[in-house]
């Protein structure tokens, strides 16, 4: 899968860049605003829009069928897909997470940065069966359908870290996100190998 | 042995439909696959790929089912489908690079080899390439992963004369390997006449045939002749016909005309056009 990714990350590259400079800006902002959460709507459209662009460009070069017709094996390059998902959202992540620490309501930050991880992982988890199954177009339209819903859900919930108090919230949702995204990655890895073994790539 | 062999391949679309598709490629051997546009010669190799998964029929490379392949046997098939596939923001050192570790086989000598011999620019992205630049960089890599088959959908297309010389002779080199076998589909007939030992012929997705290259110049004639010679012409010998401004020109078999007819010899191409153009008795 080396070279697969080695592909993926050249292809994206220069959004990378920007990405990056735009994370910087965003842990700035969350800092000097004491609001983790503008950092965390960040970190969810990064990981998501540049896996969509790297699988845009496979699309658009016809990748995918070069590659299975010079036998690379299907569960390869659908695995790929999982892997750089992780290695796109887990640096973020942590970056996000060791900047929660300069904050006060460290904790709160810490489960925050987290949380929305894990609805990365899960949006992750719809996005990349669809993109098969669909292209780039049907993916793009849940990508941001599911940005809006996620972010306006999280907003919704926030009430509630009063109702159930704060830390037991926070540890919550940290705990429930995880277990429905280790569930969600699993269930879409197997759902894309049956997608892709079946497809007609024409 | 073979290194494709076919039994009634069948795969239907929703306005096409292959059908009982059957030859075989033998080691050793180059197949060329003609047909118009639309005939379903890319189905078939294709199908022979893994990149389209048929309705029914037996397909099977290198003595196995083409699902049952494990990916070294997967690896030691070449492939050229068009002048797309490759990552368009990469170059081509970052190709090579990229392709040792997708291929198990990689030889890093050999494509080095094909980027001097095809004089492809090594830093410049694949997007800024000529099509036919392009063409010879899928080549280049195709030929570089120790492959035993090689399935080229068009592979001379958009490269000029002297360039499908030079991959014409790339192929050669390549078949002179016993073990080496090729399966390619051209709309360049002469490039096809000069490569392959066998023909298969597709139209609208049916097997018209599957010959020997050399057994197609000793069945079929072209007769030029009087439209009243033409019709003491036994009608089962005529394959197809056009009214010229003389008389008539047909594609016949020779075994059938008497030889007071003077034939003349049939190229593939034209063998194709009679068949496809030409009037029916």
């Amino acid at each position: 899968m080396k070279g697969l990714l080695y592909k993926d990350f050249l292809n994206i590259k220069s959004q990378l860049i920007y990405y990056a400079a735009a994370v910087l800006v965003f842990i700035a902002v969350s800092y000097f605003q004491k609001n983790i959460y503008f950092f965390c709507g960040f970190m969810l459209f990064v990981s998501l829009g540049a896996l969509m662009s790297a699988m845009t460009y496979d699309q658009q070069d016809g990748w995918s069928k070069f590659a299975v017709a010079s036998g690379v094996p299907k569960a390869k390059l659908v695995g790929e897909k999982y892997l750089l998902s992780l290695l796109l959202t887990v640096p973020v992540m942590l970056l996000g997470v060791a900047s929660s620490c300069f904050l006060k309501n460290k904790g709160e930050g810490v489960c925050a940065v987290m949380t929305y991880g894990m609805l990365a992982f899960i949006m992750t988890a719809f996005i990349i069966p669809l993109f098969f199954k669909y292209g780039s177009e049907m993916a793009r339209v849940f990508f941001i359908g599911g940005f809006l819903v996620a972010v306006m859900l999280f907003a919704a919930t926030m009430g509630l870290a009063d109702k159930f108090g704060a830390e037991n919230f926070y540890l919550l949702s940290v705990t429930i996100s995880a277990f429905c995204a280790a569930i969600a990655f699993t269930v879409s890895y197997f759902t894309s190998l049956k997608i892709f073994k079946n497809k007609d790539f024409v | 042995m073979d290194s494709v062999k076919i039994q009634k391949l069948n795969k239907s679309y929703q306005n096409f439909a292959l059908q009982n598709i059957s030859f075989n490629v033998p080691e050793g051997t180059v197949v060329g696959v003609i047909g118009e546009n639309g005939a379903g010669k890319s189905t078939t190799l294709n199908c022979i790929l893994g990149t389209v998964k048929p309705d029914s029929g037996v397909l099977e490379v290198f003595s196995k089912s083409v699902s049952q392949l494990s990916e070294t046997e997967r690896n030691h098939i070449g492939a050229v489908i068009g002048e797309n596939g490759l990552p368009s923001n990469l170059n081509v050192k970052q190709v090579g690079k990229m392709m040792k570790s997708v291929f198990s086989e990689w030889n890093e000598g050999v494509f080095e080899k094909y980027v001097t011999k095809f004089a492809l620019p090594a830093a410049q992205p694949i997007k800024t390439l000529s099509r036919g630049i392009k063409q010879k960089l899928m080549i280049a890599v195709a030929l570089s992963h120790n492959a035993n088959l090689l399935v080229l959908d068009e592979p001379t297309s958009g490269l000029d004369p002297v360039a499908r010389d030079e991959i014409i002779d790339v192929f050669y080199d390549f078949m002179q390997s016993e073990n080496h076998a090729m399966i390619l589909s051209s709309h360049i007939l002469s490039d096809l006449e000069k490569i392959c030992d066998y023909i298969l012929f597709i139209h609208k997705g049916k097997q018209i045939f599957f010959e020997e290259k050399d057994a197609l110049y000793e069945k079929y004639g072209i007769l030029k002749c009087g439209v009243e010679d033409f019709e003491k012409v036994p009608k089962n010998a005529v394959v197809g016909f056009n009214r010229t401004q003389y008389g008539v020109s047909a594609l016949v078999e020779k075994e059938q005309i008497s030889s007071k007819y003077p034939l003349e010899r049939a190229e593939i191409d034209d063998i194709m056009l009679y068949f496809l153009r030409g009037e029916k008795l």
